[in-house]
């Protein structure tokens, strides 16, 4: 007799934006045919005064979910809470949690760089430890690094929570499309305006010199200093222009964050490859995408795309691998890979009685 | 150093930024924000509040950042902060109060991003609604100012009750203290208007808490507790020191949560019999255990700075050639700065140096802070003097020129004892050199206001003062007293005597008959002011016909050396123009002054004899001059004509230097009976303020 198809609730705040919001509504599409699927919306303080995102509601006309909006009580075999640094603003979460096993994806990293922590991590997991009644509970990173800081969490805490012993990745199936014939310095980067999303002004300005052709999109905090923007840089606000169209202005797209802060698994990345361009990022970003980037703590950049501008053919081939590296994100290895370990947790020894 | 900002720019929180480097510098810790901090269009007082404190917008080596109400951060505060210049090395603080641990984490990750490394967070106490939130509360014990007899404070009484407003009055009289009121600047325009400003009353902004509690003993409040960083820092402070502190509210809602309080009446009527009988007595038994007392604890600034404040660094070595610093050898005698006031024209400069001449100098050194104009004249009597800046209309603000002068008179009254001032409006700079330095102030007032003149704000800031200076009128229906109390010294006229012995007159004449090439049996001196008040040109050309039209008589149009001079005056064959600083000598050698009365020039004249013709100069600023020079006339002493009264003036010329009206005049000034020159005098009270 076949296994009868997992109860799968999935409950988040789809208010949010951004590649998250993006990665989950691709999620919801992969997971439903082969799922008993049912998603929630819980309203948090943090995206207060928000509307639904477009990318989920899209998601959820095309697989003729309903989303039902703060629940009493959400009821399945499986509950997966996506990004509890949502509830980091709320003091109560009213929504009651019953399941057998309760994931909680870490969307956003537990610590910064360092051991800082990067959000009040024990308030949200307080609050899902209160609302919730199941046999077992676990913590779901999206990325190698990631999973290092909800390990050194777990470590230090003293909530009895496991660690998943799978990343829960983000869906990343951009059309991919093909590399230049003719690279030249042309570089930029994307991010939202976050000041975390930008390296120190010293070291924006080595990656960006007057030699290259420049292009930033998501600078506003760049645009409201304007006495530090070096002329020679072309910058917008963010969505000021279509992604696509901003990555066709470039040939290498070089994504530094701050140092005191980490991108948990950066999918802007994984756009940027996809739109033909090779990254160069530094090696605690690069370890979520392996072969497919260039990992560089910053004095090598120039020698890099020195180096690829000589050689084109080079530059194609990096791109077209680190294209088909990206296949391990796509919908359908999603579903190949996350399923299978939602059912062998069925058996697994986590209860918590 | 410590760098300090806000994290928001909010006006109440550059208020708390002002109040707190303040406390820092009465604490003895070298404090400072940077330009782009100040938000724009804050008000005059804030502006003077902060100018001492300003430097560059980048952190200095050695520096560490201390940030204020960082849980109001603002994107606008990051993008400042950011270029700052701190990186990973800079020891960095965010002090605020932060309601959830999520609040404070955020904070300190937006701050790390900006500044290059996590700041060390002080949070400040969680209590409803009645502590600050921005800054940390400390109190500072400044140094005891001298006073005769214990200040009791009074914090926002109600000034518009009749009965309250009655019972103040009452109670300002008493002799056994002195009472200063603290109120919003409303209510002390209201009770200047309605009861003039015998009783000193401060408004909020108009004193930092460390220089309005260094001059108290007592201090009441009427004012509920309140988030107000300013008056928990002036209450702090107040502790620190071990005044009384007693609560006049309504409930003590102080002494109920304040262990320092002392619950007190509620209304004035009952606050002076309670002060005499239960509080004046035991003073410094009360001084004892408000030191003592949980709240000064609570508010000890060795505590409360400890985070803020990074150990000291061992000393340099000096290295071989460096310079070493400057021995601070203390002043030997006291320094006393002089800073005149340019008025019409320099008869401030001139009564400031005639004074600085007489005192003793092993009592007291004079320097002065002068304007341009007079700094030739200083020179000359043989002072040194730092220069300020005047007014000017290409300033976007009126008080600009203020604003730079403070920080010059600040930073030369540092160690200094005294600070004289001359003049009729007391700057801002003069009120805060005096209380940042904790000096003796000295004002030299010279009177006879006109009666359509609005003082009220030159005689409120007659607090600031030890010691006011009047230099008397030479007649006395002329002295009008303008304000009340122990602090005031009349003295006689200030007045440069010029006695000219005949072979000195003579001489004096024969030089000026070689000067000018031309004999003369008649000597005129012309000095009609300065031309800022009223034009004078017609005038001067009118004396000039006059005298063109005298056989053998020399006309000299005396004027200061940086005055202009109509061009017409140069073309009159008995006329010569002489600038200079030395018209008293000429005045004494004249056989006629033709002037306008100023205070100097008048009693020069009368002083010396010389027989004049005023011209008085009446302008809204100005004093009197009319009723002096009528003072005169009365007295058959000097002969006056208005402006438009050159006929008269003509006519009068000609009865003084032909028909022996001068002769008469000489004889009536002879005759009188005049104060002494009160010169000496006034060097005396100088000398006692410089000990």
């Amino acid at each position: 007799m076949p296994s009868p198809r997992l109860r799968l609730a999935l409950l988040l705040d789809p208010r949010f934006s951004g590649g998250t919001a993006s990665a989950v509504a691709r999620e919801i599409r992969a997971l439903a045919p082969h799922t008993d699927l049912s998603v929630y919306g819980l309203e948090t303080q943090m995206f207060k005064d928000r509307t639904l995102n477009p990318h989920i509601q899209s998601a959820l006309l095309d697989t003729g979910l309903d989303l039902v909006w703060n629940p009493p009580m959400v009821r399945a075999e499986v509950v997966a809470v996506h990004n509890n640094a949502a509830l980091k603003f709320n003091t109560t979460l009213s929504t009651r949690i019953m399941c057998d096993r309760l994931f909680v994806v870490t969307h956003e990293n537990f610590l910064r760089p360092g051991g800082a922590p990067g959000f009040d991590v024990d308030t949200t997991i307080a609050l899902l430890e209160q609302a919730s009644l199941c046999r077992a509970r676990f913590l779901a990173p999206v990325s190698p690094y990631n999973r290092q800081g909800v390990q050194v969490w777990l470590a230090q805490s003293r909530r009895r929570w496991a660690l998943a012993p799978f990343d829960w990745v983000n869906i990343c199936d951009f059309t991919p499309q093909p590399p230049t014939d003719t690279p030249r310095d042309r570089r930029g980067r994307l991010s939202r305006p976050g000041f975390e999303k930008f390296p120190p002004l010293a070291d924006l300005h080595r990656q960006f010199p007057p030699h290259a052709e420049v292009h930033i999109l998501g600078g506003d905090a760049l645009l409201r200093d304007p006495a530090t923007l070096p002329g020679h840089w072309n910058v917008l606000p963010f969505g000021a222009m279509d992604v696509d169209a901003f990555l066709q202005q470039i040939d290498f797209f070089l994504y530094y964050t701050h140092p005191q802060w980490r991108e948990s698994f950066g999918r802007v990345i994984a756009e940027a490859i996809a739109a033909g361009k090779i990254v160069i990022t530094d090696p605690g970003t690069a370890q979520t995408f392996g072969p497919a980037v260039v990992a560089d703590e910053g004095p090598g950049i120039e020698a890099t795309i020195a180096r690829f501008i000589a050689d084109p053919s080079a530059y194609a081939a990096f791109v077209r691998q680190a294209q088909a590296h990206m296949a391990q994100f796509s919908a359908e290895a999603f579903a190949a890979h996350l399923l299978p370990h939602l059912h062998q947790s069925r058996t697994a020894d986590h209860a918590l009685l | 150093m410590l760098f300090c900002d806000t994290a928001s720019g909010k006006a109440e929180a550059f208020d708390d930024l002002a109040v707190f480097i303040s406390q820092l510098h009465a604490a003895g810790i070298a404090a400072r924000t940077g330009y782009a901090s100040v938000p724009g269009g804050i008000g005059r007082n804030h502006q003077f509040d902060i100018a001492p404190f300003l430097g560059p917008d980048s952190l200095a080596a050695g520096e560490s950042l201390v940030l204020l109400g960082a849980h109001e951060l603002e994107d606008s505060k990051l993008i400042a902060l950011r270029r700052i210049g701190a990186d990973a090395s800079t020891p960095a603080t965010a002090i605020g109060r932060f309601a959830t641990p999520q609040a404070r984490i955020g904070t300190t990750a937006k701050l790390s991003y900006v500044l290059g490394q996590d700041p060390a967070i002080l949070a400040l106490p969680e209590r409803p609604d009645t502590t600050p939130t921005r800054a940390p509360v400390f109190g500072v014990a400044s140094p005891r100012t001298a006073r005769d007899r214990p200040v009791v404070l009074l914090i926002a009484p109600d000034l518009s009750d009749p009965h309250e407003a009655r019972s103040l009055l009452s109670l300002a009289v008493a002799r056994a203290y002195r009472v200063l009121v603290l109120t919003d600047g409303k209510s002390k325009q209201a009770w200047h208007a309605a009861h003039g400003t015998d009783i000193a009353i401060f408004h909020y902004a108009e004193a930092f808490p460390a220089t309005l509690a260094a001059g108290v003993d007592v201090c009441a409040t009427f004012a509920k507790p309140s988030k107000n960083y300013r008056m928990h820092s002036l209450l702090a402070n107040l502790a620190a020191q071990g005044c009384a502190l007693i609560d006049a509210t309504k409930g003590h809602q102080h002494a109920t949560t304040q262990d320092a309080f002392i619950a007190g009446p509620r209304d004035i009527g009952a606050l002076g019999p309670y002060l005499t009988g239960q509080i004046l007595p035991v003073l410094d038994a009360i001084g004892a255990e408000v030191r003592a007392s949980g709240f000064a604890k609570a508010t000890d600034r060795r505590q409360v700075l400890a985070p803020l404040l990074a150990p000291p660094a061992a000393p340099a070595q000096a290295k071989t050639g460096e310079h070493s610093p400057i021995p601070d050898l203390g002043d030997t005698p006291a320094r006393v700065v002089f800073v005149p006031t340019n008025g019409i024209g320099l008869g401030h400069a001139q009564r400031t140096s005639l004074i600085a001449s007489a005192l003793d100098p092993e009592a007291a050194a004079p320097v002065f802070a002068a304007f341009p104009s007079c700094m030739q004249m200083l020179h000359n009597y043989g002072f040194d003097a730092m220069p300020l800046v005047s007014r000017s209309p290409l300033h976007a603000q009126e008080h600009e020129n203020d604003l730079v002068n403070y920080a010059r008179l600040r930073a030369l009254t540092r160690g200094a004892k005294a600070l004289v001032f001359d003049g009729g409006y007391v700057f801002d700079s003069i009120i805060r050199s005096i209380q940042d330095n904790s000096l003796n102030g000295v004002w030299i007032r010279r009177g006879l206001w006109q009666g359509s003149q609005d003082n009220s704000i030159a005689l409120d800031r007659e607090k600031v003062f030890r010691r006011v200076v009047i230099p008397l009128e030479a007649f006395e229906e002329l002295n009008q007293r303008y304000s009340r109390g122990s602090h005031l010294r009349e003295v006689g006229p200030i007045v440069q005597r010029t006695a000219l012995s005949e072979e000195a007159r003579a001489s004096l004449r024969a030089q000026i008959a070689a000067r000018t090439g031309m004999e003369f049996e008649h000597l005129v001196v012309t000095m009609l002011g300065g031309g800022v008040a009223a034009d004078r040109k017609a005038q001067l050309a009118a004396i000039c016909a006059m005298m063109d039209r005298r056989p053998h008589t020399l006309n000299l149009i005396v004027v200061w050396p940086t005055a202009t001079v109509e061009a017409g005056c140069f073309a009159w064959a008995n006329t010569r123009v002489v600038k200079t600083h030395h018209a008293s000598a000429l005045v004494a050698a004249a056989d006629l002054f033709i002037s306008a009365t100023g205070y100097n020039s008048f009693h020069e004249a009368i002083y010396n004899q010389v027989p004049s013709i005023f011209i008085p100069q009446m302008a809204a600023m100005m004093d009197d001059q009319r009723a002096r020079a009528m003072a005169a006339v009365e007295r058959g002493c000097a002969a006056i004509v208005e402006p438009h009264e050159m006929l008269t003036l003509h006519h009068l010329v000609g009865a003084y230097l032909d028909g022996g009206q001068a002769d008469e005049i000489r004889a009536n000034l002879a005759a009188l009976t005049l104060p002494e020159p009160g010169t000496a005098q006034a060097a005396r009270i100088i000398e006692e303020m410089a000990q």
